[in-house]
């Protein structure tokens, strides 16, 4: 975590939502927590319905209405808790202080707007500027995001740009009005790889010079791997891991994230180097999420864990920090060695 | 600029007639070439599959599939298989003589504007390329010969579009003069950015929609060209899968009516209880509990439903599989389970496919060869192992890059490289580079040549099936 390095942008604090949903009320985060320091990238990982987005909705209050609902918990972001804030006051922090990119460019952009009308009204909408002064900010914005030939592109309409310049156009209203968190939900799940790799380069490209924080949401570990300083694994509406990025990756202390990150597929290609044979069965997490209308007894995960024993159905573990500021984990095996696994279970 | 179909005289261009393409095309200038060799081409005498071929470390599904044949699974293919007689295939192989560049000169590639034209009539009368399984096939049970389900010969697809009401009519050059073969048991991977042409080029080897240009041989036979009627009971054969399985399924269907209405448009089983019982088999072969069938989709989660969707193609016993982006609407976690079955359907049923994909690690994983587009042209072809390894191709070597490492973390995200011929737009579709198509974005583009002369699919290393169109390759 950010120790030594002042207060965090934006602290979570045992985050509770709850979601009305057609089979009743769900418990979709249970005491979430954690931080995103200032200027680094934090990464949320775990499959779709752990509650990644649930998440990152919750923090600037963009729950689904009516039906969600923060149950308990706070948001503290730069000093105010958001979860108290009014919503007058939330809005002008909403798009200004806090920026989002979303999956689907195309759906997030009004389709009968000019793009450069929505920069222009994302960047007029916090700030007192003339129509022409925002819209030379516009252009530098969309120079700033890479849209080649950005005096044409300025009048095109969403439907007329490729994914990835969409989703370039969205970057550029995202951080229009500088903001110091940017919330990314799934921002390259809907490009190809190609388009994939210039957003991820832009973002870096962000982060470095603006200062920016950065909260980004993907279920691909390979490409959280490419960006982030710390990653947290959400599980079943719950933190089941967190730690430096580093660490995270080449030693997942959690078997839900081991498992995780066993599933992807080499990406060194180079003959002899892969680490799974071509053509060969991969290691796969067998069954799904857990229905959180009834979540399992116990640890959340045991009902698909390879490493489950008794205790893990009978009381639910709580994150227990690994040595050396590594991060925490939650599973009753954190912190023991092989042999003492070997023993429990 | 003129084209096979152009000529006038395009009968006499017909195999048999052993002219050399013209030195224009000639692929390395001064520097001693390489025969141009063709994706149909018979590949050299010795070089034919070896049971033990190093680039294929699996076990290869077909030697499985032949152990079996009893099952019903498979046992129409297998008698497929059979009625190829091998006197005919030596008859009609002395007819035409390996080097089929005489057939198709390279200058025809690419035509400025597009002629839609219907093929000539000579054309379809061109049998199928013949001879042995070349190297990169995966191996097969010695001495038997195996024939490619699938022959592509220079398919293009031209959509013509408008812009204004009295604009001029221009065309978007979706796939342009593709050509490959897929064997039985075998898995072709195509991959490309999004505008590539992959999708376009699946439905027009389909024919979901009609080729402008160009043929496409299942089973030896051309079903280009073939009336509706006549390409229903082929139709059965090749099933398709695809990318969002939430918008492939009608939600108004249970999961047994979904998987059961092939059955009933083959007249494949002769009472309900029998498309209960063939449903039933279809979705266990993909994982899923009889439960499944009186549900709905939007009951299922991402990964039933495209399990519902490759049960609905099996239902049918396809022969030929096309996966359209299977993956990428799915989660990492679940993209692994579906591969899984992939692969685990291909061996256990014989099953040739198609995968296409945007993701390098998913094609790497998946298929024997790889073919990359880009603008609609394959750019590279070959044997996986080879083409992950050489990377001939400049934009090969840019979709290789582009793959997001686990492995590249933290403290070496500082040498992150910037792949600068990324950034550059790419070229349009609607007026597409004279030259190579990749020379508006290509770091190695030389002026005067690239972006001027189509360079052609060629083989680098003669007998390597391993082919590139690049006038630079790096050797």
């Amino acid at each position: 975590m950010s120790a030594g390095e002042g207060e965090p942008l934006l602290s979570v604090r045992d985050l509770t939502v709850k979601l009305a949903t057609d089979g009743g009320a769900v418990r979709a985060l249970s005491g979430v927590s954690f931080d995103v320091p200032r200027g680094k990238v934090v990464g949320l990982m775990g499959e779709s319905g752990c509650g990644k987005t649930v998440t990152a909705l919750s923090i600037v209050r963009l729950l689904p209405e009516p039906g969600g609902l923060i149950a308990r918990g706070s948001v503290t972001f730069d000093g105010q808790d958001l979860t108290a804030l009014s919503e007058r006051a939330l809005n002008d922090i909403r798009g200004k202080r806090i920026g989002f990119v979303f999956q689907d460019p195309l759906a997030s952009l009004n389709p009968v707007y000019r793009v450069g009308d929505q920069i222009l009204e994302a960047i007029r909408l916090h700030e007192r500027i003339s129509r022409s002064e925002a819209r030379r900010r516009a252009l530098e914005l969309l120079q700033r995001v890479g849209v080649p030939q950005p005096e044409d592109r300025i009048h095109a309409y969403p439907h007329e740009l490729s994914g990835g310049l969409r989703q370039r156009v969205m970057i550029a209203i995202a951080i229009a009005c500088s903001p110091s968190l940017v919330i990314a939900d799934e921002p390259t799940s809907a490009l190809d790889m190609v388009t994939q790799r210039q957003i991820v380069l832009l973002f870096r490209d962000l982060v470095r010079t603006q200062g920016m924080s950065l909260l980004l949401i993907a279920h691909d570990p390979a490409l959280l791997a490419e960006l982030s300083d710390e990653i947290v694994v959400l599980y079943a509406g719950q933190v089941v891991e967190r730690g430096p990025a580093s660490r995270v990756l080449a030693e997942p202390a959690h078997p839900y994230t081991q498992a995780l990150l066993r599933s992807v597929l080499p990406d060194d290609l180079r003959g002899s180097a892969a680490r799974v044979l071509p053509r060969s069965q991969l290691p796969v997490i067998e069954g799904t999420p857990p229905d959180l209308r009834d979540p399992p007894h116990g640890c959340r995960f045991q009902p698909r864990c390879a490493l489950a024993f008794d205790r893990c159905a009978a009381e639910p573990p709580s994150l227990v920090a690994l040595p050396g500021a590594q991060g925490e984990a939650r599973c009753l095996l954190t912190g023991s060695t092989p042999a003492r696994a070997e023993a429990l279970s | 600029m003129s084209g096979p179909y152009d000529n006038d005289d395009n009968d006499d261009r017909l195999p048999g007639r052993d002219t050399d393409p013209p030195p224009a095309v000639d692929p390395r200038g001064e520097r001693p070439r390489p025969r141009l060799i063709r994706v149909s081409d018979p590949p050299e005498a010795g070089s034919e599959a070896e049971d033990d071929s190093p680039l294929l470390p699996d076990s290869h599904p077909a030697s499985v599939r032949n152990s079996h044949s009893g099952s019903p699974e498979d046992s129409h293919s297998v008698a497929d298989e059979d009625s190829h007689s091998s006197a005919a295939e030596d008859d009609r192989d002395s007819q035409f003589p390996p080097d089929r560049d005489s057939q198709f000169p390279p200058e025809d590639l690419s035509p400025a504007r597009p002629r839609v034209r219907s093929i000539p009539p000579g054309l379809s009368e061109i049998p199928p390329p013949l001879g042995e399984t070349p190297s990169d096939a995966p191996p097969v049970t010695r001495g038997q010969r195996v024939r490619p389900l699938l022959v592509v010969e220079r398919l293009s697809k031209v959509f013509p579009i408008r812009q204004g009401l009295f604009g001029d009519p221009q065309f978007l050059h979706a796939v342009e003069d593709v050509s490959f073969y897929l064997r039985r048991s075998e898995t072709l991977g195509i991959v490309g950015e999004s505008g590539s042409g992959k999708s376009t080029l699946a439905r027009a080897v389909l024919r979901l929609t009609e080729p402008t240009f160009g043929r496409v041989l299942f089973d030896d036979r051309d079903i280009t060209r073939m009336s509706q009627a006549d390409l229903r009971p082929i139709r059965r054969r090749m099933q398709i899968i695809f990318q969002d399985p939430s918008a492939a399924l009608n939600p108004r269907m249970t999961v047994r009516e979904i998987v059961g209405e092939g059955l009933s448009i083959f007249r494949m089983a002769k009472d309900d209880a029998e498309a209960t019982a063939l449903v039933e088999k279809a979705l266990s072969l993909t994982g899923l509990p009889p439960e499944t069938m009186p549900r709905f989709p939007h009951e299922l989660s991402g990964g039933q439903k495209q399990r519902v969707g490759i049960a609905r193609a099996l239902a049918v016993k396809p022969e030929l599989l096309v996966c359209d982006e299977p993956l990428s609407a799915l989660d990492v976690s679940v993209q692994a389970q579906i591969m899984n079955l992939l692969l685990r359907l291909q061996r256990d049923l014989g099953l040739s496919m198609l995968f296409i994909s945007h993701d390098l690690r998913a094609v790497a994983h998946t298929s024997h060869r790889v073919a990359v587009m880009f603008l609609g042209k394959i750019v590279e072809m070959g044997p996986t192992a080879t083409v992950c390894e050489r990377r001939y191709h400049p934009y090969t070597r840019a979709l290789f890059d582009a793959v997001p490492r686990l492995t590249r973390s933290t403290d070496s995200r500082a040498r992150l490289p910037i792949v600068t011929d990324l950034a550059a737009d790419t070229p349009s579709a609607i007026d597409p580079p004279k030259g190579c198509v990749y020379a508006p974005r290509c770091p190695h583009a030389e002026k005067g040549k690239c972006d001027v002369e189509v360079p052609v699919l060629t083989e680098v290393v003669p007998g390597s099936h391993h082919r590139v169109a690049c006038w630079h390759p790096e050797v």
